[in-house]
């Protein structure tokens, strides 16, 4: 009878403790969406809601959604800029930067054939677009058409010579497909233009150690990413590498 | 000699109880070993050698509180060691579950403590050792190592006991199984900052901490994905976490990615079908700091395990052709067939193929469950279509118009309906000089959003309606609209022939 009620007690006793606990975080989740909803793209999103409603013409309410869809790529809210992105191109179906941000979000719902669609039109409405072939690219990465894939990084790069994320791309699809040489003068140009762009040490690092077996320069390419990014999520996992390499 | 027996007798009598109630409480004791906690997920962390001592601080509450039994770390070194490779992913997980007979453990307790921006992020979670599922989680942040641990072990003496544990496996068959895999630090400034390990951790505790949820313990499922993955710009990695996960019996993993602004920080996240790697579930919260990723882990656990448990069916849906765009509550969700992710209730379904008749329906939408539905879409009627154009070929416009405007009243929903607007207005305005009718038929033509070739057809017919109602003004404004925004198509080139 005793330990009955000594368990009842106990649950009850953990009930109380897990909603007094619940409501705290319920409470600073709240307050952080409340700070968050002050912040200056949610802020201009707001704003954007509000004109919208006034606007006359068709163009107009094309480029507000478009905006707002903007916004919500760069956040990465993949549902809002589906949402906003289609209201952009029912009023304006022309408009290669609202199918681009469609196809765009659509790779990260994992709906490949329906961006790389979108991503048509964007390009055969705006044929000089690098980003619309960049994305292209990583639509037919995920969709495991590498030749496809590194077909769209180059001609991202051929109209954009900076664009140091289409170099990485095609330096990890390189390394993937066996054109080393390629990977490697790829994934450097990424350091010559920017040396601190952090993942390109990365797979440099990985290229040198599990394709090129070059160690030593794959332990100082791990390294130098680590202190590039001494936070990453992976660095436990990085730093057993150098380990394995004798680094 | 009898003197003994009978004195032997006595104290087993008086000893029975006793061994009884010391076997009974050894029998009900959670057997457990406490590993050193992971403190290689931030640099600051580590360089503090925090692991330690959370691991020593959380085993010395074990074992000042009767109902566990804490095994020697020592006493299980050989296996101590496995895991931390396995941890560090240079050893098969499988490593990971021992054998609880020889170890004469029931469950492992791991953790991590990371420091994100001063702030000591820690999370004990208490795993069974045959199947990884967490039966205990807690964690705690705070500016000091010894509060945050606080927390936990406050956690650990209230909550964390043998009925407790006993309500958590009661149904683990039944319940589905998860994993955090990993959050990627997405834009530059996430990725100097490195919150993605941190908050990866944070969540799986946060997951591990409901009943209704099998959380796998993801220092486990993590290892399943050893392999040295290439990191791609803007995209998430191809792995084969979904079929690994799937083979070891995890049915979903959660995934995200974090960015951070100069005011604000926004984490995303989804959750994937392991067996078909089709993703049910997307979200989106927004942070202003990051003090704030902990209760966001709360929220964003609480609404995984909400849609897991409750919120989503599956709506598996094939049409007769292939190939129709599915649409439910007017929101575009690919093409059939096609399985889809949906919430539950009442949910309108919209499909729609060129050439045939949208079908329109409701359906009811259970949670855990995969409704069904086969639908044959009708053809279009051409013939009505061609009656029309009978009569437009013996130049019987009245006819003609009044055939259209019966597909248009039959068939408005279809893109065959754009045509029978386009012709319509046409011969309005061409043959019967109705042109304030032909204009109410182009205005009504381009506000069904039709393509951009019909639509600018559509504005064609308003610029020459307004030209033929002696609106120069008008017909100019629409002549330069096409011009700006249309440039591309016939209309537009022959426009450019027309000065107003």
């Amino acid at each position: 009878m005793k330990r009955i009620l000594l368990f009842l007690f106990i649950i009850s006793l953990s009930a109380a403790i897990l909603s007094c606990s619940k409501k705290e975080n319920k409470e600073l989740a709240e307050q952080e969406f409340k700070i968050s909803e002050n912040a200056s793209l949610n802020q201009e999103i707001k704003k954007l809601k509000e004109t919208v409603k006034s606007v006359q013409t068709d163009v107009e309410r094309a480029d507000i959604y478009t905006k707002i869809a903007v916004i919500n790529s760069e956040k990465g809210d993949v549902n809002a800029i589906i949402k906003s992105a289609a209201e952009a191109i029912k009023y304006q179906p022309n408009q290669y930067m609202s199918h681009y941000l469609l196809g765009k979000s659509y790779i990260t719902a994992g709906r490949l054939n329906d961006a790389v669609t979108e991503l048509e039109t964007a390009i055969g409405l705006k044929n000089d677009f690098a980003p619309a072939y960049f994305e292209m690219g990583n639509a037919l990465y995920k969709k495991y058409s590498y030749p496809g894939a590194k077909e769209n990084y180059k001609k991202a790069i051929m109209l954009d010579k900076n664009m140091i994320d289409a170099y990485n791309n095609l330096g990890v699809i390189s390394t993937i497909t066996g054109d080393l040489a390629s990977a490697e003068k790829n994934l450097k140009q990424c350091i010559a233009l920017n040396p601190d762009y952090a993942k390109a040490y990365k797979n440099l690092g990985i290229l040198y150690d599990t394709k090129m077996k070059k160690n030593a320069d794959a332990v100082s390419n791990y390294n130098k990413y680590l202190s590039l990014r001494p936070d990453c999520p992976e660095r436990g996992l990085v730093k057993l590498w150098i380990a394995a390499l004798g680094g | 000699m009898k003197k003994h027996i009978r004195l032997f007798v006595i104290c087993a009598f008086l000893l029975l109880p006793v061994f009884l109630l010391s076997q009974d409480q050894t029998a009900s004791q959670i057997k457990l070993a406490v590993v050193k906690f992971d403190d290689s997920v931030t640099s600051e962390s580590e360089k503090e050698n925090c692991g330690d001592n959370a691991a020593a601080a959380i085993e010395g509450l074990f074992r000042g509180v009767e109902r566990f039994y804490v095994r020697d770390r020592n006493a299980i070194q050989s296996y101590i060691n496995s895991l931390e490779k396995v941890q560090a992913g240079a050893l098969n997980p499988d490593a990971m579950k021992g054998d609880p007979a020889s170890l004469k453990v029931d469950f492992l307790t791991v953790g991590t403590v990371s420091k994100v921006d001063g702030r000591y992020e820690v999370d004990a979670r208490t795993v069974s050792i045959d199947n990884m599922i967490i039966v205990h989680s807690h964690g705690a942040g705070s500016a000091s190592l010894s509060d945050a641990l606080g927390e936990i072990e406050w956690s650990i003496k209230e909550k964390f006991n043998r009925g407790y544990i006993t309500e958590r496996q009661s149904d683990d068959e039944e319940r589905p199984t998860v994993t955090v895999f990993k959050f990627k630090d997405f834009n530059d400034r996430a990725a100097k900052k490195g919150y993605g390990g941190s908050f990866a951790e944070i969540l799986n505790s946060q997951m591990g901490s409901f009943l209704s949820i099998a959380a796998i313990e993801r220092k486990y499922s993590k290892a399943l994905i050893n392999e040295k993955i290439l990191e791609m710009a803007g995209v998430i990695e191809n792995d084969d976490s979904g079929k690994n996960f799937k083979d070891k019996g995890i049915q979903y993993k959660v995934e995200g990615d974090i960015r951070i602004f100069s005011d604000m920080i926004t984490l995303n996240y989804r959750v994937y079908d392991t067996s078909s790697n089709a993703l049910i579930y997307i979200g989106s919260r927004d942070i202003g700091s990051s003090k704030g990723l902990r209760p966001a882990a709360w929220s964003i656990s609480n609404s995984i395990e909400d849609a897991l448990n409750n919120r989503l069916g599956i709506l598996k849906i094939t049409t007769t052709p292939a190939g129709a765009g599915i649409f439910i509550d007017g929101k575009h969700e690919g093409k059939s067939p096609a399985q889809i992710s949906t919430l539950r209730g009442m949910r309108s379904i919209e499909v729609k193929l060129d050439g045939y008749i949208p079908y329109k329906g409701d359906i009811q939408i259970q949670s855990k469950s995969i409704i069904e539905k086969n639908i044959v879409l009708r053809e279009v009627p051409f013939k009505l279509l061609q009656n029309a154009m009978d009569f437009e070929r013996r130049k019987d416009w009245k006819g003609a118009v009044a055939a259209y405007s019966d597909f248009i009243k039959e068939y408005g929903d279809t893109r065959e309906a754009d045509s029978a607007y386009y012709r319509k207005g046409h011969i309005e305005m061409m043959y019967m000089n109705a042109y304030q009718d032909a204009l109410a038929t182009f205005e009504a033509l381009v506000k069904r959003y039709p393509d951009t070739i019909i639509r600018a057809e559509g504005y064609y017919g308003i610029m020459r309606a307004y030209e033929f109602l002696g609106d120069k003004v008008k017909a100019a404004e629409t002549k330069n609209y096409i011009l700006s925004y249309y440039a591309e198509t016939n209309a537009a080139e022959e426009a450019s022939k027309i000065s107003y």
